[in-house]
């Protein structure tokens, strides 16, 4: 493995956890990886170490994603969250509220969800996000301010009572996907 | 009466983001210790964040799968895995070159000799380390995160400083120094409640452009010169020698900070042209 392959592989759990937030299955989400990253090596010339490897592979995960969703039905598809995928849940939250959560954050328009996902959870600048997402960072400002803003209704506390259930996976019945280029 | 004119709601999302620089920070702490509904807004986003993270954190800590991994190919074998483990790595590398008829560079274990110089540097490094600990003072030292930044933005890679409080050892020193081989690193001194001292040095494991930029003047035209990893970079001006300097800089830490270029073709033209029949139907 090479310096830029090394570099690649660091990044690739972080891409399966924003892969597994844009679609939330499993499957599908490793589908979306292993594009991007199947695109990242046949393309790793076009880096040139100029910017962060992860903000150059989550802009190809996201435009990869984009891609699938127009070609499949020309509309974001949502995938019903069946149940939080998680087996322990954080030391102040419930299994309940992270439930909770996760329907909020399954209510919120995809532009909005994508944006608060790539900053919250993989932790990028408004910067880099504006520039993951192909739009001006005043776009992901006010997009991060209105996702919050829904998102303020929740009632997560830690004050409320955890009641802390084992977490099975249920199957989600998907149509299946393949994954073909567009030329 | 402190005046917080200047804390928009902006400042307050950057906050919740831990995206302030040291200063600006402290400006929207002491915003929101005199705006406690403000405080509870904060609270409340924060809670919301950690919520996220506890949701799809676990994503990134289960184990590949195999197709995923074996993405990465690994290199074919070699040959004579053998004999190549036995010999030097100069005369591996000379034999394989030879024999083969392939590009030294694919054979030379370019880690190996980079992380004998790193040895050998941090070993020196420590000596003056203990030295100084004997004389009773210690090395000059750089804001503790600069060493750090250093190496992130010659390597791409996410660092933080090591945490070694578990074993009581804890930071009290950091710079940029110079390798053996004339490349450099970032080193970080720690020193244990018994005062024991301990030397971490860490150079990036990309091959390191030269940071330098040169000035020189050429047929009266002041010039600056630079390498960024496979590209030189020349500015002619005429500015004097300091200014030129300061604008090659600048210039250089811009470029670096580039958005990384469009990762396929298909995203360009293409996607444009699709974008275009999307909207009309």
């Amino acid at each position: 493995m090479d310096d830029t392959e090394w570099l690649i592989a660091r990044e690739v759990p972080g891409l399966r956890r924003y892969a597994r937030a844009l679609v939330k299955d499993r499957d599908r989400a490793d589908d979306l990886v292993q594009e991007c990253l199947e695109r990242a090596l046949r393309k790793q010339h076009l880096w040139r170490r100029a910017g962060s490897m992860r903000g150059w592979l989550l802009k190809i995960l996201y435009n990869v994603h984009v891609n699938l969703i127009r070609h499949h039905r020309r509309t974001p598809e949502t995938t019903p969250l069946e149940d939080v995928s998680v087996t322990q849940p954080a030391r102040q939250f419930g299994h309940m509220q992270l439930q909770e959560m996760a329907h909020a954050l399954d209510g919120l328009p995809a532009p909005q969800r994508e944006t608060l996902l790539l900053v919250v959870l993989e932790g990028l600048s408004y910067e880099e996000a504006a520039c993951v997402l192909d739009v001006p960072v005043g776009t992901v400002r006010s997009r991060m301010s209105r996702a919050r803003e829904a998102l303020q209704s929740l009632n997560l506390d830690e004050s409320r009572p955890v009641t802390v259930r084992p977490v099975t996976l249920r199957p989600v019945t998907l149509r299946p996907v393949t994954l073909r280029r567009v030329k | 009466m402190e005046n917080y004119d200047d804390i928009h709601v902006l400042d307050l999302h950057a906050y919740i983001d831990d995206l302030l620089d040291p200063p600006r920070r402290r400006a929207v702490e002491a915003y929101l210790a005199v705006h406690p509904e403000k405080a509870e807004w904060v609270r409340r986003c924060r809670l919301q964040n950690d919520a996220m993270r506890a949701i799809f954190g676990p994503a990134a800590e289960e184990a590949l799968p195999g197709r995923l991994s074996s993405v990465f190919k690994p290199k074919r074998p070699s040959r004579f895995p053998g004999l190549v483990s036995r010999m030097s790595p100069l005369a591996a590398t000379l034999l394989l070159g030879c024999g083969l008829g392939w590009s030294a560079a694919a054979f030379l274990p370019r880690h190996e000799v980079s992380t004998q110089v790193l040895r050998e540097s941090a070993s020196l490094a420590h000596t003056d380390v203990r030295k100084a600990t004997v004389a009773g003072h210690l090395a000059p030292s750089e804001p503790m995160l600069r060493p750090i930044q250093w190496v992130e933005q010659a390597s791409m890679v996410d660092l933080q400083i090591p945490d070694l409080s578990r074993y009581r050892f804890s930071l009290v020193g950091s710079q940029v120094t110079a390798t053996t081989n004339r490349s450099q690193a970032a080193q970080l001194t720690y020193q244990d409640d018994l005062g024991r001292r301990l030397t971490l040095q860490v150079q990036p494991r990309l091959p390191d452009p030269d940071p330098e930029i040169e000035t020189e003047t050429r047929n009266e035209v002041r010039v600056a010169y630079w390498l960024d990893g496979p590209l030189m970079y020349v500015m002619a001006s005429d500015l004097p020698r300091d200014e030129s300097l300061a604008v090659a800089e600048s210039l250089h830490r811009s470029i670096r900070k580039m958005p990384p270029p469009e990762p396929e073709p298909e995203f360009g033209i293409a996607k444009r042209l699709k974008s275009l029949l999307w909207t009309r139907g």
